[in-house]
């Protein structure tokens, strides 16, 4: 199973209709030869890059299996060294590929209950709540069926999903258990972060730099955007949104406060374990419990807009398994705005949509 | 060891009179009576205990929560909300109204010219915003506070 899985740029060279790399991220305003480079202990040890122009520092570097982007502005220099460290023990806590994270700890535990840290019952708790909230379309109890349909090992590192074997699945999460923090899963039930993981890493560390004195903070995990404060644009946040079919901005949106989150199907694609020319899409559909087929599902990519990049990463997933567009009303029943992307290319929006739309 | 002492041994061994079999019914009795008398003291305490109300919580009170099950339902700390957009900065053009033109005064026509001035002023609304778009256009010109791609 592991040998059959390649490298995510060699799958994604012969995947159809699949997104740009977003290894490389876009830092088109970040290399400027006139910054002063800093040197900052965590920050240092993995970045990209990190500038500071005109009271605005902006750091660029791996976390959580995907590119870490954080705008500080008006804010201390350290600032930024606590938010890859945060970032950090936030991936310590949840990835499912480290064996003694909270979540790797709770999967394995069998129906018995585990001290966790508070961030990871707030994460469960968010977990719970995206299900309810979207009646069961985004549900983070499927990573038994998405290891054995393939995604068992990181595509940033060689770390592999070891799952108890000979047990039956367990998907109703109204029966965890959370008290203080201790949490109960049902025995057979096996949480994966996944994006909700790092749009609610999004939001935390984004809130704790405003809490330490920057004026303005963006954090951004994979795409997950949280802007909180003055933005670093004349006080505002523009965001871009990339096609899901070349690395091109598509539309831009722009907001004083809250979250742009995106998802697409082709953003992390895998071999099937025995056969090795169907290629399958991370996104798993929670009514069959399989992945939904990157090369014939109709919405290729979901944006939503919210107050938190928690929620809007919540709702990107529950539009992702949607089989067809005609649902782009799901979030605007919490006040959420989105826009799917068909495989055709065209575009559909909700109807508040346009009030961030630059 | 003499011939004396040989046939002394041999002479109690030979007159043990009690069978294995009496000790066997010994043991048998005295169980079968320590079991009837537990069996007896048992259904003693068990009436003393019904004909008691109990002071012990049963399933049926709220208190008790069975192992597997919620204490309260899980619930998340936030819930959805919109995010806060950019207030649009409206630019509105003073704009001179035209003379009056002398007309006849009915209640039609002073709507209408209501109606008249209602679209005056969203036409300059409307050139504000456009206004506005520009200026947002060019600061997007200049680059983005971040790129939301398709992630994990």
């Amino acid at each position: 199973m592991v040998a059959s899985v390649r490298s995510e740029a060699a799958v994604r060279a012969e995947a159809p209709a699949a997104p740009a790399d977003r290894a490389g991220f876009d830092g088109s305003n970040i290399c400027n030869p006139r910054a002063n480079k800093m040197s900052m202990s965590e920050v240092s040890e993995r970045v990209i890059s990190v500038d500071r122009i005109d009271g605005i520092v902006r750091a660029v570097f791996p976390s959580m299996g995907n590119t870490a982007r954080i705008t500080i502005v008006e804010g201390d220099e350290a600032l930024m060294d606590h938010a890859a460290r945060r970032l950090r023990q936030l991936e310590e806590s949840w990835s499912r590929f480290i064996s003694t994270s909270d979540v790797s700890r709770l999967n394995a535990a069998g129906g018995v209950p585990v001290i966790v840290h508070p961030d990871t019952v707030r994460l469960v708790r968010h977990m719970v709540g995206g299900w309810m909230f979207t009646n069961g379309l985004f549900d983070p109890s499927m990573l038994g069926e998405l290891v054995e349909a393939g995604y068992s090992q990181s595509m940033t590192s060689h770390s592999i999903t070891v799952l108890p074997t000979g047990i039956e699945w367990s998907k109703d999460l109204s029966n965890v258990v959370i008290d203080a923090d201790s949490i109960t899963l049902p025995y057979g039930m096996l949480l994966d972060p996944g994006g909700i993981g790092k749009g609610l890493a999004a939001d935390i560390v984004a809130s704790e730099l405003v809490d330490l004195g920057a004026s303005g903070a963006l954090v951004s995990v994979g795409g997950d955007i949280r802007c909180i404060g003055r933005g670093d644009i004349d006080g505002r946040w523009i965001i871009d949104i990339e096609s899901p079919f070349d690395r091109h901005s598509m539309c831009s949106v722009a907001i004083a406060e809250g979250a742009v989150a995106t998802s697409s199907l082709g953003a992390k694609l895998f071999r099937n374990p025995d056969d090795s020319s169907d290629i399958r899409s991370h996104i798993m559909d929670s009514r069959s419990r399989r992945t939904v087929d990157p090369t014939s599902h109709d919405i290729v990519q979901a944006s939503v807009i919210a107050a938190e990049c928690v929620w809007a990463e919540v709702f990107t997933k529950a539009y992702l398994v949607l089989d067809s567009a005609t649902r782009i009303e799901l979030a605007a029943e919490h006040g959420l705005d989105a826009m799917v992307v068909r495989r055709d290319g065209s575009q559909i929006t909700s109807h508040g949509w346009k009030k961030y739309q630059v | 060891m003499t011939d004396d002492r040989l046939s002394a041994l041999t002479a109690r061994r030979a007159t043990r009179d009690k069978h294995p079999a009496r000790s066997a019914r010994v043991l048998v009795t005295g169980v079968s009576v320590s079991a009837l008398a537990s069996l007896v003291s048992a259904f003693t305490v068990q009436a003393a205990a019904n004909s008691q109300p109990s002071s012990v919580p049963t399933q049926n009170d709220p208190q008790i929560t069975p192992i597997g099950q919620s204490p309260v339902p899980v619930t998340p700390p936030t819930t959805p909300a919109p995010a806060t957009p950019v207030r649009q900065v409206v630019e509105i053009n003073v704009v001179q109204p035209p003379t009056p033109v002398q007309r006849v005064s009915t209640p039609q026509q002073t709507q209408s010219s209501g109606g008249l001035g209602g679209l005056d002023w969203n036409g300059a609304g409307g050139a504000g915003g456009g206004s506005t778009g520009g200026g947002l256009g060019s600061i997007g010109g200049g680059g983005s506070s971040g790129g939301s791609g398709g992630s994990g």
